[in-house]
This record gives structure tokens, C-alpha cells and sequence, in this order.
């Protein structure tokens, strides 16, 4: 029965398919001129790139970027078999693609792979692995490794990954059971120091993330994780604490071995004017959000426009809480998102309600969010607002206003005043998401 | 050979093959060829020529159909028009009944309407639809006897019948 209907569809769509005539010369002049118009706006295109390999960053995939090797890369002049499939993948388009390929030579997961063993302590290194580079969307994927290692005290994964964009490394976004500390070395790099649960929301506590990265001033970074296990999820500790102590992770990120591995010019110029460009969109919500507000200070790319309590803001939260972050994202053309994110939904400890619909000055209608943690023995206790508005162009913007407290000191009351708050942050969220400039990038 | 002379070439042989498939996903001519059109632009930016391509038909296919399912979600309405009849050269054979295929398909959800004409138009596996849409085997499956079942009821409907489709 089922392989009848199989064949007959399978039948079915063919002849469809086969009773017209593609109209070939319109459909690739057409490709042409869309995909020149697409080069000539790559700039632009670089800027999406970040916020998706960002995004992608946090759940654990690193996305693609463009790296070549310095002068002095010895195994770059050396062994070329080993590096004739990541040769063979596209360059990142936002560089120029075919242009500049031949100027050029990616690094390989191999090559960073082998310098992590070279850097090291002592130890066993059980297993080893150079991740796939996988061409994503035109994107290779970052070069990035990880080893189990064992230092006689059981073993852990240890991995690093390079990046040529800056991924948010450092310590913005804290939370109470995280410590990250951030310093700017001699030569102008900024290294941050992140020691976390792997868990924030208090599932498995013994398991723990120790994380060193290093961002140079050429824009590469070098990203040295390390955990108390091997793998990561639904797996018991093996130890106490990560292998590597802070000074030994120190050493590896800052050594000089990875001076070999450097961001190409076009690219430098290209981050330099992504990280202006992202300071303007700081600028520009703190604006809009009005008095209390200012632009957020460290301008990562690939992340959202922020802002962060200033002035009146500053002293309106109980002593002691964690975080307040403000920050205005678009989502381009998605008409639908309003009506899936307003049926509300949870996840991970937190649960949004559904919208409330208001009217903004311009009689235009925002959709009101408010999300909060629901489990406080599970999770950071926080509290939320969106503020949603589609502009005629169908692209939604979305301005999130999110803090959260300290659950040492979190109480009934406490929650209270920081909703209270919230309230009073309503118009100027409102101005924000339905400010003229808010899709500017 | 200039890179633009390859790209065209590349298109001039996949974009009829693009098309068809564009076709069955949109059901209107013109929604297709902007498909396409979108498709090969995307490709054309990322161009370094075939030798980089392991497999352009695979490749070409990919771009399409990622670029239809952000496209739906770029488009407010859930529902795509009915099939339009083409004004363009159809070759023989049973229009009405076809125009009720794509009426049918027209009324599948998005992905569940790839499911179907990957797996039975373009002749990809359970799997490799799977590895396409970044679905599990198993959601693939059931979106394909869902699909299969919703388009069996409106092609009653409209006294269609699927086994007379194929003649």
C-alpha cells in the first residue's frame, strides 16, 4: 500500500515537474546579477556572519573564518599534503572569496592541534581530535582541537579553537556563579580568565569549566577550554578541578608558538570597522533608551547592540544584584516571530509569559514579554522584559531588558523592587524598539 | 577559465534542474524563478570555482531549498496562493490534475512540502532528507506519512486521486 502511494507521488511530481520549460538565460542572468549585488555588499554580509558564528559559538560549533599563516610558520612552508583539503575549501566571502586565495594559507585543525600537545605539560594525552573544518553556508569552520589529558590525576578534555573575530571572551555578561576577570597585557592583548560551572543552572555543580582566552591586537584569538571531565554532557567529574591551573593555561594561550598563526590585513580592516560600526549601534540604542542609559563599553562584533544603567539607573537596583542588560536585536522580515514568541514558552529554569499588547506614541502596537527564572534552587534568579514591534517592513525589533539578582541574596521583595523597576523602563524600551534608526547597522 | 564563464556554465546546467524543484516547493512561476535566481546569486558569491565543489548538484540543491524554507519564514502568509497556471511553455499532459498536485502540496507546511519533494521528486533518502533540513530520521518520516496522508484528503477532495497523477 504504502510503496503504491511511494511510486504514484514519486510518478506524480515528475511529470509535474517535467511539463514545463525552466527558463534557463533568465534564471542565470538573473543568478549573476544577484550574486554580484551580493559581493559588492559584503561588508555587510561579514557583519550578519558574526552574529551568526556568535550565536552558533555559544552552543558549542565554532564557525568559519579566514586565517593565514605568518612568515614564520614552518609547518606552513612544509608539509603541503597535510594541508590540501582545507586549501581546496572556499575562503570566508567577506574577504573577497577567489581574490585573495591564493595570498593566503588557512590553518588547519592539525596545526593547532599539534601546538597544544607541543605546549602541554606533562601528562597522557588519551585521545585527540582535529575537528572537521566542514564548510557551512560558504564558511569553514574554525580550526579547533581537543585532547583528553591526563595529568596522572584523571583525566579531561582540553581544546582550543582560533578565532579571527573577536567572539566575546570576555566578562560582560557575569553571573554569580561565574568569575571571569579580564586583563590588558604589555603588547595590547586582553586576556580574560573564566572559571564556571558547566551547568550555571546548578545541574551537575561538580562538573566545572576553566576557560582562558586570549585576544591578540591583530584581532586573533585564542580560545584554551578546559573541564573536570571527559566530555561534556551527562558525564561524571573525574577530578576535583580542571587539569591546567590558571598560570598553566596563562602560559599556553600567551605563548609565542602562536605567533605563527596571524589575521590577514583585509581582514584586521574589516574587524576594526565591524567593532566601530558596533559602537555607533551602542551609541545609538543608549539614545533612544533615553536618560539612564549608556552605551554598552566593550564592542564585541557579533554581538548585540547593549546598553547599561547610567545616571538615575545606576543606584535603582538592590545592592548586591548581579547584572542589568538592555540590548535591541532585529530580526529581518520574520513576520511570524511576534506571533510564536507571544505564545510564551520555557526553558532552562526560565518561563515567558504570553504578550501583552500596548500602544507605542505612534499608536503603532509593541508586544510586551516578561520572562523569569521559575526554579530558584535552579537557576540564577532573573527577571525579563521584551519589547517587540514590527515595522512596515516586516523586520521585528526587539529590545530585551534582563537582570538578575544574586540568589544568595534573592528574596520575595527584592524580586519585587527589580520588577518595579523593570515597569518603569517600559516607554523608554518603547522608544527604543520604534526609534527611526533602530535598523540602522 | 574566468571564474564568471565557469559560474555560467554551472548555472546554465543546473538552474533548469533548480527550477523544476523551485516549482513543486513554490507552485507559481515567478516565486520559482526568484528561487532560483536568489540561489544562484548566493552560490555565485561563495564561487571559487567547480574544482571546490565536491558535488555541485548536491551543493546547488542545498543552497535551494535552505534559501525556500528563510524565505517562507520571510513571508507573513502560512499559505501559499493556489497554484498558478503557467503562462509560460508547458509541455503536454494532464495540467488539471497537476495544478491539483500542487494545489495539494501548496497546502503541506513548508518543510513537510520539501520533505516530500526531496524524497520523491529529487529521490534523496530518509537520511540524507534528514541531514538536509537538520531533522532526525525519524521526524522525517513521520512529516513524510503526514504529508502523504494530508495530501491523500485534498486530493479526494478535489477528486483527485494520486494514482491517476502519474500517467
Amino acid at each position: 500500500m504504502t510503496s503504491n502511494i511511494d511510486e504514484h507521488i514519486r510518478q506524480a511530481l515528475r511529470a509535474a515537474a517535467d511539463s514545463i520549460e525552466p527558463p534557463i538565460q533568465e534564471l542565470v542572468d538573473g543568478g549573476l546579477a544577484r550574486g554580484r549585488r551580493l559581493r559588492r555588499r559584503h561588508r555587510m554580509v561579514v557583519a550578519g556572519t558574526g552574529l551568526v558564528a556568535s550565536a552558533v559559538v555559544a552552543s558549542g560549533i565554532v564557525m568559519a573564518a579566514q586565517f593565514t599563516a605568518g612568515p614564520n610558520d614552518v609547518a606552513a612552508q612544509g608539509d603541503e599534503t597535510s594541508r590540501s583539503v582545507v586549501e581546496a575549501a572556499p575562503a570566508n566571502p567577506g574577504v573577497g572569496a577567489a581574490d585573495v586565495s591564493a595570498e593566503v594559507e588557512p590553518i588547519s585543525s592539525e596545526d593547532v592541534l599539534e601546538t597544544l600537545i607541543e605546549l602541554l605539560p606533562p601528562g597522557e594525552i588519551t585521545d585527540s581530535k582535529a575537528l572537521p573544518q566542514d564548510v557551512v553556508d560558504g564558511l569553514r569552520e574554525n580550526p579547533a582541537t581537543i585532547v583528553t589529558f591526563d595529568d596522572g590525576a584523571g583525566a579531561a578534555n582540553v581544546s582550543v579553537t582560533l578565532y579571527d573575530f573577536p567572539t566575546g571572551g570576555g566578562c560582560q555578561h557575569p553571573s554569580p556563579n561565574v568569575q571571569c576577570t579580564e586583563e590588558i597585557l604589555d603588547d595590547g592583548s586582553t586576556l580574560w580568565i573564566t572559571q564556571r560551572p558547566t551547568y550555571t543552572d546548578g545541574r551537575q555543580p561538580a562538573l566545572i569549566e576553566w576557560w582562558a582566552t586570549l585576544e591578540r591586537s591583530d584581532g586573533l584569538q585564542i580560545d584554551l577550554r578546559q573541564n573536570n571531565a571527559v566530555g561534556e554532557k551527562d558525564v561524571p567529574a573525574t577530578r576535583p578541578e580542571p587539569p591546567l591551573t590558571t598560570e598553566q593555561m596563562v602560559a599556553i594561550v600567551t605563548s609565542d608558538r602562536w605567533d605563527v598563526y596571524q589575521v590577514g590585513p583585509e581582514r584586521q580592516i574589516e574587524i576594526r570597522e565591524l567593532r566601530g560600526s558596533l559602537t555607533a549601534a551602542n551609541r545609538r540604542l543608549a539614545a533612544a533608551l533615553g536618560d539612564g542609559w549608556a552605551p554598552a563599553q566593550l564592542t564585541r562584533f557579533g554581538y548585540k547592540p547593549e546598553a547599561v544603567p547610567a545616571g538615575k539607573n545606576k543606584t535603582a537596583m538592590p545592592d548586591g544584584h548581579a547584572s542589568v542588560l538592555m540590548s535591541r536585536d532585529v530580526l529581518e522580515g520574520d513576520r511570524s516571530y511576534v506571533d510564536r514568541a507571544c505564545e510564551g514558552w520555557s526553558e532552562k529554569g526560565r518561563a515567558w509569559d504570553s504578550c501583552i499588547e500596548a500602544a507605542a506614541p505612534s499608536d503603532d502596537s509593541v508586544y510586551l514579554l516578561w520572562s523569569r527564572s521559575v526554579d530558584h534552587s535552579q537557576s540564577v534568579p532573573h527577571d525579563g522584559l521584551w519589547v517587540m514591534y514590527e515595522n512596515e517592513n516586516g523586520d521585528v525589533i526587539r529590545v530585551m531588558l534582563s537582570v538578575s539578582d544574586d540568589p544568595e541574596l534573592s528574596t520575595p521583595e527584592r524580586r519585587a523592587e527589580i520588577v518595579a523597576w523593570i515597569k518603569q523602563q517600559i516607554d523608554a524600551m518603547v522608544a527604543a524598539a520604534t526609534a527611526d534608526d533602530a535598523t540602522t547597522r | 577559465m574566468p571564474a564568471d564563464t565557469e559560474f555560467t556554465e554551472f548555472a546554465a546546467a543546473r538552474s533548469g534542474p533548480m527550477f523544476r524543484t523551485a516549482w513543486l516547493l513554490t507552485g507559481d512561476w515567478h516565486l520559482a524563478e526568484d528561487l532560483v535566481q536568489e540561489s544562484l546569486g548566493k552560490i555565485y558569491r561563495k564561487w571559487r570555482g567547480l574544482s571546490d565543489m565536491h558535488d555541485p548538484a548536491a551543493f546547488a540543491r542545498t543552497v535551494l531549498v535552505r534559501t525556500f524554507i528563510s524565505h517562507r519564514r520571510l513571508r507573513s502568509s502560512r499559505e501559499r496562493p493556489a497554484a498558478k497556471v503557467p503562462e509560460h511553455p508547458v509541455r503536454d499532459g494532464d495540467a488539471e490534475l497537476r495544478l491539483t498536485l500542487l494545489d495539494g502540496l501548496g497546502q503541506l507546511e513548508p518543510k513537510d512540502r520539501v520533505v516530500l519533494v526531496l524524497r520523491y521528486w529529487e529521490d534523496r533518502s530518509v537520511d540524507e532528507t534528514a541531514a538536509e533540513l537538520g531533522l532526525s530520521a525519524g521526524a522525517v518520516r513521520s512529516r513524510s506519512f503526514r504529508a502523504l496522508e494530508r495530501l491523500r484528503v485534498v486530493l479526494a477532495d478535489n477528486n483527485g486521486d494520486l494514482s491517476a497523477l502519474g500517467r
